[in-house]
């Protein structure tokens, strides 16, 4: 431990607190990320045994990197690299208004990120502003893997109260146990929208019912000719047929219309017709974007 | 811990077959006749399984003590010649790293083009289930070939231990008990097995590095590497996995939790918290697709996969290996079905690079009705793995023949 200078709290993680540090023989400055082992617990949480675990494999510019795990008897500490805030707190400096090169560009990033967890078989599952870090750069890195787990094919019944209500996907809302990387793409459309609007969620619900009634508001009421099959999901009940009133320009004026178009089929209720994140990154919007955030 | 935060209805019903498991465990001790102590502590007729009445769960109290892991302790020593080692040096070198784990160009080079066209895509009519993942699939299992030769086990790896392969076959033939017991994925298991052997060897190859670690495991702590191992296991695999104490039960209190503890820290520590290895499973998902064998045919592929876990020699073979020539075996022996162009893409072996692997389990089943690990053929004599060690066609000449020419 005394490697490394502790500086301050950053805030509390899935599990244990985060501080910004300083390598004191470096002075590079990281995250650690403490988990305590008590006496009489369970030992290793399964959350932080999978985050390390995924986490040393997934070495990619877009995913945040474990650089080391430090462990006595009482605790487990995880050296992260270190980034200057995340994506919520990016928003709320911001003030209303993000540039379209830096949307198309954060957006790209995540993408490219989850393309490379998903093609190393890990599923994300928890995809949120407060978990995408942005360093002074414009660097954007998936963190926070402790609802992340790798997957077998056919993917297996997983926990179905994963992904934070806001960017969990109509299937999973309504109880689905099988789902792929899919659910990560629901998530990364939901957030598409919210850099769009510079920080303003596009399905803030409050509870299941309600945020499943903003998502068949704004996209229409699925039926079983569009989503063969949902009516037998396990907690599927009738929501009133809404029709699709609003047009996807209203909710996200500043998006272009190839943007819109990105959004559009992301936001598709039934996973089996949803983007893959490969898919996403070929997209039309991606063509102009600039050679250093293709290549950097 | 994560029984507690289940709904009450389906922790309860967790926690009545967990202790069910242990109060038959615990009642069956004596069955095999012989006292073998903890490891073998459990009973091994196949009679018993899933017979747990209420009676059984009350009879927990009454649990008769275990000696512990005497049985680890009294292993003759002749039993190390048990195993000889082999001198294939090129399967012990890991894969060279510069080598895109993504590209499937090389893959396809190997195939001419006249054996390409008899290749079905396989995935082709799946675009709409996105639980199978058409996107990714052949990236993720290029990507899963590449970790299994990464994190190659040494096939030799317990030359010059304490340990022995006789030894470790009786902890997995108990795990594997203790595994059907408490109701776990099979993932859980066979990544049990691999925590096991890789731990074993990092202990042993890590000699002399660090003055106050363990410097190999002792027999008495060979069970404590076992049930820990299932632990971390179950950690990474279960929605819901056991608790510290049904291990530290499981044992008939040989070791403490806080050993368990100690253990599971160093056990991480020594993997370099790498769980991530490919189970042989995983490829046999894949092949069983790609070959669109029935259940008859999967079911007898995960027999021959699992009666490989308590055979040392066969650590020899990647999971892909396993996977593959457990399949191919298993489709010759139910109706002498080809290996045909698609599956030989897909699993990337050809029938005769699966032989010698294929010979290795024949002979396990061949003398698996005098062998004195049983956990396996127990279980695969119950009707939910459809009674399949017991069909005749496992007593066939072709399976004879096969067996004799083993190495």
């Amino acid at each position: 431990m005394q490697k490394y200078e502790k500086l301050e709290k950053i805030g509390e993680g899935t599990y244990g607190t985060v501080f910004k540090a300083k390598n004191k023989e470096t002075h590079e400055i990281v995250a650690l990320k403490r988990v305590r082992l008590d006496d009489d617990d369970e030992g290793v949480p399964s959350s932080a045994l999978r985050e390390i675990c995924l986490l040393k494999e997934l070495k990619h510019k877009n995913i945040v990197r474990l650089h080391d795990v430090l462990h006595s008897e009482k605790k487990l500490t995880l050296v992260f690299e270190y980034c200057d805030q995340d994506l919520k707190k990016y928003f709320d400096s911001c003030s209303g208004d993000i540039d379209p090169e830096t949307v198309k560009s954060f957006m790209y990033q995540l993408l490219r990120g989850l393309a490379f967890c998903h093609s190393h078989n890990v599923l994300h599952r928890d995809l949120k502003p407060q978990n995408l870090l942005i360093n002074k750069n414009g660097e954007l890195k998936l963190a926070d893997f402790g609802l992340a787990r790798a997957f077998g094919i056919p993917v297996r019944c997983y926990s179905a109260e994963v992904v934070t209500l806001w960017y969990r996907p109509p299937d999973v809302l309504f109880g689905a146990k099988l789902y792929s990387t899919s659910i990560d793409m629901w998530s990364a459309g939901c957030i598409f929208a919210e850099l769009a609007n510079a920080g303003r969620p596009l399905f803030p619900g409050n509870d299941v019912d309600d945020q499943l009634k903003r998502i068949f508001r704004l996209l229409g009421t699925p039926t079983e000719d569009t989503w063969p099959g949902m009516s037998r999901l396990p907690d599927y009940k009738p929501f009133p047929i809404y029709q699709v009133t609003t047009s996807l320009a209203v909710v996200v004026p500043k998006l272009c219309p190839k943007g819109r178009d990105l959004l559009q089929r992301l936001l598709v209720c039934n996973p089996a017709h949803r983007l893959s994140a490969d898919e996403g990154l070929n997209h039309p919007y991606f063509n102009d974007l600039s050679s250093a955030v293709r290549t950097g | 811990m994560a029984l507690r935060t289940r709904s009450a209805s389906t922790a309860t019903s967790q926690n009545e077959n967990i202790l069910a498991g242990k109060a038959l465990m615990g009642k069956n001790k004596m069955a095999t006749g012989r006292p073998r102590a903890a490891l073998a502590s459990i009973g091994n007729k196949e009679a018993n399984i899933g017979k747990v009445t209420a009676k059984d769960v009350m009879k927990k109290k009454t649990l008769p003590k275990s000696r512990g892991t005497t049985v680890l302790t009294d292993v003759p020593k002749e039993n190390v010649a048990a195993k000889k080692p082999t001198k294939e040096e090129k399967t012990l070198s890991p894969a060279p790293m510069e080598v895109d784990p993504l590209d499937m160009t090389e893959m396809k080079k190997a195939f001419s083009d006249s054996l390409m066209a008899k290749v079905e895509d396989i995935d082709s009519e799946d675009k709409e289930n996105p639980q199978l993942c058409t996107e990714f699939v052949n990236d993720i299992y290029e990507y899963l070939r590449h970790v299994e030769r990464k994190l190659k086990v040494n096939p030799s790896y317990l030359d010059g231990q304490v340990i022995n392969a006789r030894m470790r076959g009786i902890l997995i033939d108990w795990l594997i008990q203790v595994h059907l017991r408490f109701h776990l994925l099979q993932e859980t298991l066979f990544l049990t097995v691999d925590i096991i052997d890789r731990f074993l060897q990092s202990v042993y190859h890590s000699k002399g590095q660090d003055d106050k670690k363990v410097q190999s495991v002792s027999r008495s702590k060979l069970q404590l590497v076992g049930v820990t191992a299932m632990l971390i296991a179950s950690k990474y695999e279960e929605m819901y996995a056991p608790e510290v104490a049904d291990f530290v039960y499981i044992t008939d209190n040989a070791y403490t939790k806080s050993q368990i503890r100690s253990m599971e820290i160093l056990i991480l520590k020594n993997l370099n918290f790498n769980l991530g290895k490919p189970l042989p499973l995983h490829f046999l998902r894949r092949n069983s697709k790609a070959g669109q064998v029935d259940a008859q045919k999967h079911t007898l592929a995960k027999y021959l996969m699992e009666m490989s876990l308590v055979d040392y020699d066969m650590i020899q073979y990647n999971p892909s290996q396993i996977a593959a020539a457990a399949l191919c075996l298993s489709a010759k022996t139910l109706d002498q079905a080809e290996w045909s162009p698609t599956l030989e893409f897909y699993s990337t072996y050809s029938e005769e690079d699966l032989l010698p692997t294929m010979r290795h389990m024949a002979k396990n089943i061949a003398k698996s009705s005098t062998s004195k690990l049983q956990a396996v053929r127990n279980k695969y004599t119950s009707s939910k793995f459809l009674k399949i060690a017991t069909i005749p066609e496992l007593k066939s000449d072709y399976i004879q023949e096969l067996a004799e020419k083993a190495s």
